[in-house]
């Protein structure tokens, strides 16, 4: 049986859209809810079925706050502020705003639950493989940098202002739509509005069995990333994860083509880090 | 190439060694570099019997030296409390303990890399700040770290699959000879592996490193003769790295 054979058996005709719930049509924002997957959006909004929140634990949990305190300026920091001050023209001096240490949001259930970071293996490069494909990995919402489901906004009193079902979410959108067209060749159009992707940790391959979490995953990684903000926005960067498990992040679609794709799935399926 | 100040590429480290302390000099530890690819000679002897003019080595020798005693007076001759002796002293342990896990953590997961500073010493949160003072206390800590740094590293020296991207920086305006950076390693690394592509590069030297010249390896200005407050009073010439160790 071949790799991507394997793949159609894996649950791909499996990915429905939701049904809505009544009362009128209702967009399918998620992936089926009994499936390991997401949906991308050409937006670039992102939206995971509901076993992979319960599997992934990516819910946002209820947090208590504990706001920032003032953080006054030293002395001489007051003072090197307002000599540059005076050296500007008078309608563009400021006065130092205040400022104030972040805010602690810390989960009541003691666990801050999880993101996703995508790793793209162009720029992976711990990754050897004459193909490239997608791989995803759960990291803690408390991680720095987590692409999907990494945050959302919180009432004054703890509660998250959206479930991760409904959320949406963005952060990643851009790459995403990026690696979707350079790695599988998916452009999102208004005919195609949506790609699932499934979260895949095994794959057969001509009878062999490749479990993608033990030959991706490494007690240290440092997977790709962009730098979002600051003066260097836009620059490749890593980011280090430890004992962060890897999964294969393939389109349905494209595992129901699977006879087409044999020898450049092999090829993918004998890439290592 | 020789391993020196800036970014240098395929290098692994090759060892490690506890130096003990001397009349002149304190405990350190001595950390090897070596870079890949390039031909070791055995010895002296055959390096100069190679078929070219071999000038540099494919290893480099960094030193670490152990916390230094604080003195009882400051800079502008105030007395220091045991708090402030005891902040100095922690800095230096900090220092090395930063270096010695930002190297282990190319090798393990932080868990993995943890030091027990205190492992069989006399010091607890109660006698911390008169204890750490103490040059014993203070040796045994940077001997703890130190041996814990070669247990763990040990199946690794010389290990040139495994290969890194090394920044160094200058030792001082003084001291034109490579080193750790000390200070806030988390933000600016010194050490990534080389499967970091050099666009995901995190190493570059800091804004505080380029206003001091820590980025290059420019021979030290002479003294000038005419200018009496440069000139030397004699004496043995001062110990650097560079003349202590090579």
């Amino acid at each position: 049986m071949s790799f991507l054979s394997f793949l159609s058996e894996a649950q791909v005709e499996d990915v429905k859209v939701r049904k809505g719930g009544g009362g009128g049509a209702r967009k399918p924002w998620n992936p089926d809810e009994e499936s390991l997957a997401i949906r991308v959006w050409k937006d670039g909004s992102v939206y995971p079925s509901k076993a992979l929140v319960a599997r992934f634990d990516l819910e946002y949990p209820d947090v208590t706050i504990t706001k920032g305190e003032l953080w006054p300026y030293s002395e001489e920091y007051k003072k090197e502020y307002e000599a540059k001050q005076a050296a500007l023209p008078e309608d563009q001096r400021k006065p130092l705003a205040d400022r104030y240490k972040p805010s602690l949001y810390e989960p009541i259930s003691g666990k801050p639950g999880n993101g996703f970071d995508v790793i793209d293996s162009r720029h992976w490069g711990s990754y050897k493989g004459a193909g490239n494909m997608l791989f995803i990995a759960p990291v803690g919402k408390d991680q720095t940098k987590v692409d999907l489901f990494g945050g959302t906004k919180y009432t004054e009193d703890g509660k998250p202002m959206s479930s991760v079902m409904d959320q949406g979410s963005k952060t990643y959108g851009e790459e995403m739509l990026d690696s979707l067209k350079a790695v599988y060749g998916i452009e999102l159009t208004d005919e195609k509005p949506y790609v699932d992707l499934l979260i895949i940790d095994e794959i057969e391959d001509g009878g062999t069995i490749i479990n993608i979490n033990e030959r991706f995953s490494k007690p240290v990684a440092l997977f790709p990333k962009t730098v979002k903000r600051g003066k260097e926005a836009g620059k490749p960067d890593t980011e280090r994860r430890e004992n962060a498990v890897v999964y294969a992040l393939l389109p349905a679609d494209m595992m129901q083509a699977a006879p087409d794709g044999k020898e450049e799935a092999k090829e993918e399926a004998n890439a290592t880090v | 190439m020789a391993i020196k100040i800036g970014i240098n590429e395929n290098i692994f480290i090759a060892g490690a060694e506890y130096i003990p302390a001397t009349d002149k000099l304190s405990a350190s530890v001595k950390i090897i570099l070596e870079e890949s690819g390039v031909t070791k000679y055995a010895n002296a002897f055959e390096r100069m019997n190679a078929d070219e003019a071999v000038e540099s080595l494919p290893t480099r020798e960094l030193i670490i030296f152990s916390p230094s005693n604080p003195l009882d007076k400051d800079g502008r001759g105030n007395v220091r409390t045991e708090e402030q002796k005891a902040n100095l002293v922690q800095g230096d342990i900090n220092s090395t303990k930063a270096i010695l896990l930002h190297l282990l953590t190319g090798y393990m997961t932080s868990k993995e890399a943890r030091l027990e500073l205190f492992e069989g010493i006399d010091i607890n949160a109660t006698n911390y700040n008169s204890q750490i003072i103490k040059p014993p206390i203070a040796q045994a800590i940077f001997k703890n770290m130190v041996d814990q740094f070669i247990t763990k590293m040990k199946p690794f020296f010389g290990d040139s699959t495994k290969l890194f991207r090394v920044l160094l920086v200058r030792q001082d305006a003084a001291k034109p000879f490579p080193t750790f950076r000390k200070r806030h390693i988390d933000e600016n690394p010194f050490y990534e592996p080389m499967e970091v592509t050099k666009e995901q590069s995190k190493l570059m030297f800091t804004p505080y490193e380029i206003d001091n010249g820590l980025d290059n390896d420019l021979p030290v200005k002479k003294k000038t003769a005419d200018d009496p407050s440069k000139q030397g009073n004699g004496g043995a010439a001062p110990l650097t790295a560079e003349t202590v160790f090579n």
